[in-house]
């Protein structure tokens, strides 16, 4: 009954019909239609987030939105939690078939040969061949070169998975941009002992084709990492950190990419100094939030002037 | 057809080819494990037990050894396959004839494509065989198909 688009629907019908005798069933009718729907969305949402997240695209923009509106009704709140926490995440299977061991067995067996024959189909065919599989099984990663770098990276992403819950990042004590620095950090070291051939693999990755695979692979890295940091936000800044994160990781590949120091330490001063200016920014924005409403006064009572000044401020009172 | 192939092959220069004439379903002459990879084109739809073939190319590839089949498959979009079944039917029998004097094959080939499973089903039947990693490509809309295996 209290549901506030209810209103919204009883008001019409009585407006419209005109029918005073009406109302009241109208308005009961209304309430059940929209509580149904309600229910029914809060029961199948979960399993929609982790379609969604399965599939990558579907649910990314609507997640937090629909979570918030989970919170504001106060049955439903420890669900949403519950739920946000497990959902689409992105857990490893248990049980590996026999075709992601072989796929695992190749790729493995490719890499330490990247260094003489780069990101291409003949380093994945010398890898089978050294393990006893054919030449022919270069074709199980479809694109070559390409899909051999995808599968660095969502292996990578594997394995920051499996750090973080082994060194226990999310329940350690320092705060959030520290534990996004180290997950970072780790994340990047994974791409050192490739860097002379790291060019190659960002070209790849950066071709149209691959481009939107390389997007949901960035989104799925961004994730992880804000999530084992221990970011739990249900409004805009589930975005604002996850673009900052994903920044931050191309900017690090990049100056990783063409830095001649000892131990790439200017890159890793780099994204330290990136770090402390997020977390000025984030400082900054605390203290502003008074000066943030102020502001907002300050706009809105301009606004009503010009408006009263040029005549345009029209008052219509309903005479009934 | 052998004898064109061995033309062919002089005329663009490829040397050390073997020509061997055998049966699809039963390839006795071949022992396991031998070859890299396996294709056939347009010819899997003329075999008559189709599962039986499927078995020989797996036996016949090294672990890894990619089956690759080029073969006639069904329009997905269902205005496409009505354009494209009145063209099979009434244009292509025409054309054998005019063409090569040729009713009764041409007739023969449209009505073989519609018997053929369609792209799901054949990607099934592949799998059933023991292949690993099947997928399946369409070109134009679905006329023609290209589906893949591994041997694992």
């Amino acid at each position: 009954m209290t549901h506030p688009l209810s209103s919204c629907f009883c008001s019409c019908r009585v407006n419209r019909g005109g029918q005073a005798e009406n109302s009241l069933f109208s308005l009961f009718r209304g309430s059940v239609h929209l509580w149904k729907i309600d229910r029914m969305l809060a029961r199948y949402l979960p399993l929609l987030q982790c379609y969604g997240n399965f599939m990558g695209r579907t649910t990314i923009i609507a997640r937090p939105l629909l979570a918030s509106n989970f919170s504001t009704n106060g049955t439903t709140s420890q669900d949403a939690n519950a739920s946000a926490q497990s959902e689409g995440r992105r857990e490893e299977q248990v049980s590996s078939s026999k075709e992601d061991d072989v796929k695992f067995k190749i790729f493995s067996a490719a890499l330490p040969l990247v260094h003489q024959l780069g990101w291409t189909k003949e380093c994945l065919e010398a890898g089978a061949e050294s393990i006893g599989f054919s030449k022919s099984s270069h074709g199980i990663f479809e694109h070559g070169g390409t899909s051999f770098v995808q599968f660095f990276h969502r292996n990578c992403n594997k394995e920051l998975r499996k750090i973080a819950k082994v060194e226990q990042i999310e329940s350690a004590k320092s705060d959030e941009l520290t534990k996004v620095h180290q997950l970072l950090e780790k994340r990047l070291q994974m791409i050192l002992p490739y860097l002379p051939q790291w060019p190659q693999a960002m070209a790849l990755m950066s071709r149209p084709h691959s481009s939107l695979d390389s997007y949901k692979l960035l989104y799925e890295l961004a994730d992880d990492i804000c999530f084992f940091a221990g970011d739990r936000s249900l409004n805009a800044t589930w975005y604002t950190k996850r673009a900052a994160v994903a920044g931050l990781y191309i900017t690090g590949e990049l100056s990783l990419v063409q830095d001649k120091s000892a131990n790439c330490d200017e890159s890793w001063q780099m994204l330290a100094r990136r770090i402390e200016d997020l977390r000025k920014v984030e400082e900054f924005g605390g203290s502003c939030s008074r000066q943030q409403e102020i502001l907002k006064d300050i706009a809105q009572s301009s606004l009503t002037l010009i408006r009263n000044l040029t005549g345009m401020q029209s008052y219509q009172r309903n005479s009934r | 057809m052998l004898d064109v192939g061995r033309k062919r092959a002089s005329e663009l220069g490829f040397s050390g080819m073997e020509w061997l004439q055998g049966n699809a379903e039963c390839l006795s002459s071949i022992a396991d494990n031998t070859y890299d990879s396996y294709t056939i084109a347009f010819g899997i739809r003329n075999v008559t037990h189709i599962d039986k073939a499927l078995k020989e190319a797996y036996r016949v590839l090294k672990p890894g050894g990619q089956f690759m089949c080029l073969e006639f498959s069904q329009v997905q979009n269902e205005n496409l396959r009505w354009l494209y079944d009145q063209y099979s039917f009434q244009a292509i029998p025409v054309m054998g004839q005019l063409i090569a004097g040729q009713w009764k094959a041409y007739q023969y080939l449209v009505e073989s494509i519609r018997q053929f499973p369609n792209q799901e089903e054949f990607a099934g039947m592949i799998e059933r065989a023991g292949f690993a990693f099947v997928r399946h490509e369409n070109l134009t809309f679905g006329v023609v198909a290209i589906h893949c295996g591994h041997k694992l």
